[in-house]
């Protein structure tokens, strides 16, 4: 630099003030494309912008960060300058590739002034990558784990010149909070308070689908993306943009859905994706409002997880070839010796594989030590090897609906109240995320988790608005045993609630106060048709209603959750609860709640429930309409 | 030829260590069956595991992923990288004699008819014992095993002769 001569250099500053001056009369710093490729967003308290990015070097300005104009003539001044940003060893006009083109495209750099755009390392890259399609990619939720329904997004970069079916050779965008170690509770409380950065990464898709599928045991959905070849190339270049650039990472809302639609708009300006989500954005939410656009998402696609191609192939076995592979994969029998007794190559070869996944599956959940493991299905391949016939079991079907077509996760709920011989109005607000009542299609079976669900009363003669109560957390997780799978349900709930829970409008209006409650329990049957359930439960109350202001009792619950018909949802429950610590006495529940479902987003909910206690028996009769949004 | 000389330009361009490393290394990757991983089971806060959390190692931070300092796979590391990730499924789907991760695998070979694939497949079902002698082999040791085997067979021996 020092050895330009002042006339280069007072050239040079000529043209910049002219492009300056240019994206002033153009009010380039006020288009909707400028804020998509520097994350800004509008200040909820004062006027102004901020960007969602951290990380000082991603700003040419000092104020960049809450300055769009001072950024935009900053870039600009980077750009005729030749600036490097040390941070990443290239030149400002590829370490801001997205930004480059899209200012060349409004001010038409002169070339000559500007110099020729040479970026290897981008280029170099983009051709590894070699990008022909791009998919937003969903896990489900796994097994036994309901948090985990609130899932995650990914974006899968598919390339060309490799040929069809090994869609595994694709790279995966992943956004997460860069973590370390944490676990527990400063984990939680840092991922909702933005204490953690978070960033983008790329992986090999196979790594994905192993974690995935075979590790954690969930189904993958994805969704492709109708984009043209230009548009995935702008992606990337942003893409490029964000390379080591932080996050604060909000478990809510600044999340990985939330980041993915953001990277999206950046290929598809016109879209306004993340305005929907002004607090929290869930995973499926996002999935919805990507398929509610015209023409962005394409073909959609499956692929079941190990548990899932597990359920289905013991689905095509008989109870002979069943006992064989159970011998087979708890070590009790030599796997070719203990299929020689059965008929026919393919039910032989079909008792190896059920023994293997059943080993395998043993293993990735914990059951089964690595050198064992290893040991064990190493001999059943060996035997299954010997074997010649190929595809013994028809794969698993393809779920009718997927994800995106559940209902809304927030719900509100309006109806009568009938308790005690008074009636009332009840009023409920959820905003996430799905009960067991809740329209089944598109959510995992078995699992419930509802997140802040409060619950309001409206006296019919008097008019007074009362709470009812309020379930901060409640999840279920009904995890159905058979002779391969033999997972311990559980549940858990916390809140606040009235004591003895009496019914509103009542004599005795109950005092409102902290419970937590839950425990381990087993159940049987298939969740998606009916299932039986029975749980330990231990139940913790601090509430000034009772006798010495607390209470711990326990009890067993037990009862059946089914689906008789596609859209009518049962269940039924009772449950014993004895006094071990502070207040005394029973308290025991038979409720039947129903549900029908009258469309996608729309339901009808009948609750019964008989309470009896050692001082009031009383019964409820609820019914409410349903409308998730 | 083409590929050869392409291969060799890349393993020029890439560090000397690179371009030394043992292919076991997986450059990172685990490269025995199951290796590296845990068990898990149910999780109250499923988010650990949920993929909303971990290290992310994109571009420039790390130069262990994928080989490339961008996180791309270089072409030369592909199949060890391929294989070093997959060991337990290739080793279910060779023992089926059919699965994606094998198609995936006889792919990178560059084997793309339906013939020669069948062959492929046919092959390492047959010779499976050869290919796992133990639960214990290593990646490198698989690819070392399946292209002894391809260069004595007539219909595959193009395919290993050529990288």
């Amino acid at each position: 630099m020092c050895l330009l001569l002042p006339s280069a250099a007072h050239a040079r500053g000529t043209y910049l003030a002219q492009l300056q001056a240019r994206a002033a009369r153009l009010h380039l710093s006020q288009r909707h494309y400028w804020h998509v490729l520097l994350h800004y967003e509008s200040n909820w308290f004062t006027p102004g912008v901020t960007s969602a990015a951290v990380t000082p070097w991603f700003f040419n300005a000092p104020d960049g960060r809450t300055d769009p104009r001072g950024e935009l003539d900053a870039t600009l001044a980077a750009f005729v300058h030749h600036a490097t940003v040390s941070a990443r060893g290239e030149p400002a006009a590829c370490a801001f590739i997205a930004r480059y083109h899209w200012l060349d495209r409004q001010l038409h750099f002169d070339p000559r002034r500007m110099g020729r755009l040479r970026c290897p390392s981008f280029e170099h890259w983009l051709k590894a990558l070699d990008p022909r399609s791009v998919s937003v990619v969903f896990p489900t939720a796994y097994i036994n784990s309901p948090a985990s329904m609130f899932g995650h997004t990914l974006l899968r970069i598919d390339g060309g010149g490799r040929a069809s079916g090994m869609q595994l050779l694709a790279y995966a965008v992943n956004y997460a909070a860069d973590v370390n170690q944490a676990n527990g509770v400063m984990f939680a409380l840092k991922g909702m308070t933005g204490g953690y950065a978070g960033r983008f990464g790329l992986f090999p898709y196979y790594d994905k689908v192993k974690q995935y599928t075979r590790i954690e045991n969930r189904d993958i959905w994805s969704y492709k993306l109708d984009l043209t070849h230009a548009q995935i190339v702008r992606l990337l270049r942003h893409l490029w943009e964000l390379k080591g650039v932080d996050f604060p990472y909000y478990f809510f809302r600044s999340n990985c859905s939330f980041q993915l639609l953001a990277l999206l708009e950046a290929a598809r300006p016109d879209l306004d994706l993340t305005g929907p989500f002004p607090v929290y954005a869930i995973p499926t939410d996002t999935l919805r409002v990507l398929t509610r656009q015209p023409g962005l998402v394409g073909s959609i696609s499956y692929r079941p997880s190990r548990a899932t191609v597990l359920r289905n192939d013991l689905g095509q076995v008989d109870a002979r070839q069943r006992r064989a592979a159970l011998q087979i994969a708890a070590g009790k029998a030599a796997p070719a010796k203990a299929v020689r007794a059965l008929s026919g190559a393919r039910r032989r070869a079909q008792t190896l594989e059920v023994a293997h996944d059943a080993v395998a599956y043993r293993f990735a959940a914990g059951q089964l030590a690595r050198s064992q493991a290893v040991k064990r299905a190493r001999r059943i391949l060996l035997a299954r090897s010997r074997i010649s016939a190929t595809r013994v079991f028809t794969p698993p079907p393809r779920p009718r609906v997927n994800p995106a077509q559940g209902h809304g996760t927030a719900r509100i709920a309006a109806g009568l109240n009938w308790a005690h011989g008074r009636p009332s109005l009840s009023l409920r607000l959820r905003p996430a995320y799905h009960d067991l009542l809740d329209p089944l299609a598109g959510y995992q079976p078995g699992a419930q988790i509802d997140f802040l669900d409060l619950g309001l009363g409206v006296g019919l003669r008097d008019g007074r608005v009362r709470l009812r109560g309020l379930k901060a957390i409640d999840i279920v997780s009904i995890a159905p045993r058979t002779a391969f799978f033999k997972p311990v349900s559980w549940r858990v709930q916390t809140g606040v609630r009235r004591a003895p829970a009496a019914p509103l409008f009542a004599d005795h209006p109950g005092h409102l106060g902290y419970y937590l409650q839950g425990g381990p329990g087993l159940a049987w049957g298939n969740p998606a048709h009916w299932s039986a359930f029975a749980f330990a439960v231990a139940a913790g109350d601090a509430n000034s209603g009772l006798r010495g202001g607390y209470r711990l009792a326990v009890g067993p619950t037990v009862g059946i959750v089914g689906h008789p018909l596609p859209h009518w949802s049962l269940k039924l429950s009772g449950e014993v609860q004895t006094g071990v610590l502070g207040a005394a006495g029973h308290r025991d529940r038979l409720a039947l709640g129903q549900q029908w479902q009258l469309g996608r987003n729309d339901g009808l909910r009948l609750q019964l429930a008989f309470n009896h206690t050692d001082v009031l028996n009383w019964t409820r009769i609820e019914l409410s309409y349903r409308r998730y949004f | 030829m083409l590929r050869k000389i392409v291969i060799v330009a890349l393993m020029l361009l890439l560090p000397a260590g690179y371009a030394l490393a043992d292919p076991d290394a997986g450059c990172g990757a685990g490269t025995q069956i199951w290796e590296g991983q845990t068990g898990m089971g149910p999780k109250l806060l499923a988010a650990t595991t949920n993929g909303s959390f971990g290290t992310q190692t994109f571009g420039i931070s790390s130069g262990t992923l994928g080989c490339s300092r961008n996180g791309t796979v270089t072409a030369a590391n592909r199949l060890p990288m391929f294989a070093g990730a997959n060991m337990e499924t290739l080793a279910s789907d060779m023992a089926a004699g059919h699965g994606e991760a094998l198609a995936t695998m006889a792919g990178l070979y560059g084997i793309h008819s339906r013939a020669d694939q069948q062959a492929f497949y046919h092959l390492t079902q047959t010779h499976f014992a050869q290919i796992f002698p133990s639960g214990n082999v290593s990646a490198g040791q698989v690819i070392t095993t399946v292209n002894h085997l391809m260069a004595q067979d007539p219909s595959l021996s193009q395919y290993v002769a050529n990288s």
